[in-house]
């Protein structure tokens, strides 16, 4: 089964009923992918591998604690490749996150779009 | 309200904390992206928890669970590392560095909102027991005092009761102890034993309670028979108070047997010499020879200052230890103004003042 994008539910139980927080917190989201996706593909592009761990490693916590599931699995799937140093693998793992992330950032267009209708 | 430090170098985590937190109508969250802001910010005030990120790039969660620790007064303040780690060595470092429980990420809002609850209750608790901790020592602190004052009243007034036979007012007793503390301090002794002598001095004469009245009140010159009997106050006193546990006790019986010793050798009750008279009986000769001669008694006159400052320098080598001379001499107008205040405000409120150390 394909990984949600953006499982809102994890947010909303967060906030417990009080949803008007939530755009505010996704856009932040989608501000810090966007910083850490940029700091991955220059880090994967000097090969400089630890560094790249870290970021991996940062946006697959904000991720995970914020229902973007996917982009959460991916980072943890090349982390796993960084550590086994299949680094021929990284840059194909890289391009399906780079996906995950456009796609997430769709997600939470949409679901702020949403947020803001409903309000 | 309770201050919950959040130091998580992610905004959308400590926001996310935050939001978890809101439901805890005790709790506050304080964030911070930042742990060395936050250890600056914890030097200042006082939080009641800390949730902490282990993975930070500035400084780690250990690191900054080791510099928390170190700051004073932070030692009881539950700690709650952040990790996504599942690694043993990392949980065990942070045990040993002074954390006190973690969470695994992601955070899970109800285990969150349960630990910092319960870890806000061991602090409430811990609070608690400081502040009863607190308490009962200050209360143990009162206690001993309170005993301490009225082991001083007690032997003061024993002193006085041995006192008042051949002196109506008692406040030789209190002169001669303030005496002792000044010549004490001018010899350089501690200040502990300038206070033992000053509290243990007025006992030198307590053995004058078992001296019948019709020498220890004679108006005229005692006969030998009488005075082998007065003489024998010294070794009564010595009796009454040697081997108490009390250093207080055990100074006043060195005093009352060796009061009357003299430097020449020429004293009693067994003649000793120079350094062989303990120091606090050299000390108590000197204060109770001066006030003696400057108060009436019922064999004599008082003397005029002039001529007991001149007899007590005669007698510097031969009475008096010649070093005990000089501190006396170095103290002298000290001496003279407690003369003339305890005289003056002869009343209750000195002898308090005496037992209680409100004297110096």
């Amino acid at each position: 089964m394909e990984a949600k994008s953006l499982d809102l539910s994890v947010l909303v139980e967060i906030f417990n009923g009080d949803s008007a927080g939530i755009p505010d917190l996704l856009e932040d989201v989608s501000q810090t992918v966007d910083r850490i996706e940029a700091s991955l593909i220059e880090t994967c592009k000097r090969q400089d591998w630890p560094g790249a761990g870290k970021a991996l490693h940062e946006l697959k916590g904000m991720c995970a604690s914020s229902g973007c599931v996917e982009v959460a699995q991916l980072c943890a799937q090349t982390e796993a490749i960084l550590t086994a140093e299949r680094y021929r693998q990284v840059p194909d793992c890289l391009e399906s996150l780079r996906s995950a992330c456009g796609r997430l950032r769709s997600a939470i267009r949409e679901a702020c779009a949403d947020q803001y209708q409903a309000r | 309200m309770n201050t919950v430090v959040m130091v998580d170098d992610s905004s959308v985590q400590l926001r996310l904390y935050a939001q978890m937190l809101k439901s805890l109508t005790d709790a506050d969250g304080t964030p911070f992206t930042s742990p060395t802001l936050a250890l600056k910010w914890c030097e200042e005030h006082q939080p009641d928890l800390i949730l902490v990120d282990y993975n930070m790039p500035e400084l780690d969660g250990l690191e900054f669970v080791r510099r928390f620790r170190a700051l004073s007064g932070h030692t009881p303040i539950p700690v709650i590392v952040i990790t996504g780690e599942t690694d043993k060595e990392v949980r065990r470092s942070a045990l040993e560095l002074g954390a006190d429980d973690f969470l695994t990420k992601p955070v899970d809002a109800v285990e969150l909102r349960t630990r910092v609850r319960n870890m806000l209750r061991i602090r409430e608790h811990s609070r608690m027991l400081a502040n009863q901790a607190a308490w009962l020592s200050e209360e143990v602190r009162r206690a001993t005092a309170s005993i301490v004052e009225r082991e001083r009243e007690t032997i003061y007034r024993l002193a006085r009761a041995a006192e008042h036979r051949d002196n109506e007012t008692g406040d030789h007793v209190i002169r001669i102890g303030l005496f002792a503390g000044c010549v004490a301090r001018a010899l350089g002794l501690p200040s502990e034993e300038q206070e033992l002598l000053r509290l243990a001095t007025p006992m030198h004469d307590i053995g004058k309670v078992g001296t019948p009245d019709h020498i220890l009140l004679k108006e005229g010159p005692l006969t030998a028979e009488e005075w082998e009997i007065m003489k024998q106050h010294t070794v009564a006193g010595f009796d009454i108070l040697r081997d108490s546990k009390s250093p207080l006790l055990q100074r006043g019986a060195e005093i009352a047997l060796s009061h009357h010793e003299r430097y020449d050798g020429k004293g009693y009750p067994f003649a000793l010499s120079g350094e062989q008279i303990p120091l606090s009986g050299r000390i108590a000769a000197i204060c109770d020879v001066f006030d003696a001669l400057l108060s009436k008694r019922p064999y004599k006159e008082p003397w005029p200052l002039v001529q007991t400052l001149e007899y007590i320098e005669d007698e510097s080598g031969r009475h008096f230890d010649p070093r005990v001379v000089a501190a006396f001499k170095q103290v002298l107008p000290e001496l003279l103004e407690i003369r003339n205040r305890v005289a003056a405000e002869h009343s209750g409120g000195v002898e308090e003042a005496f037992y209680g150390s409100k004297i110096a």
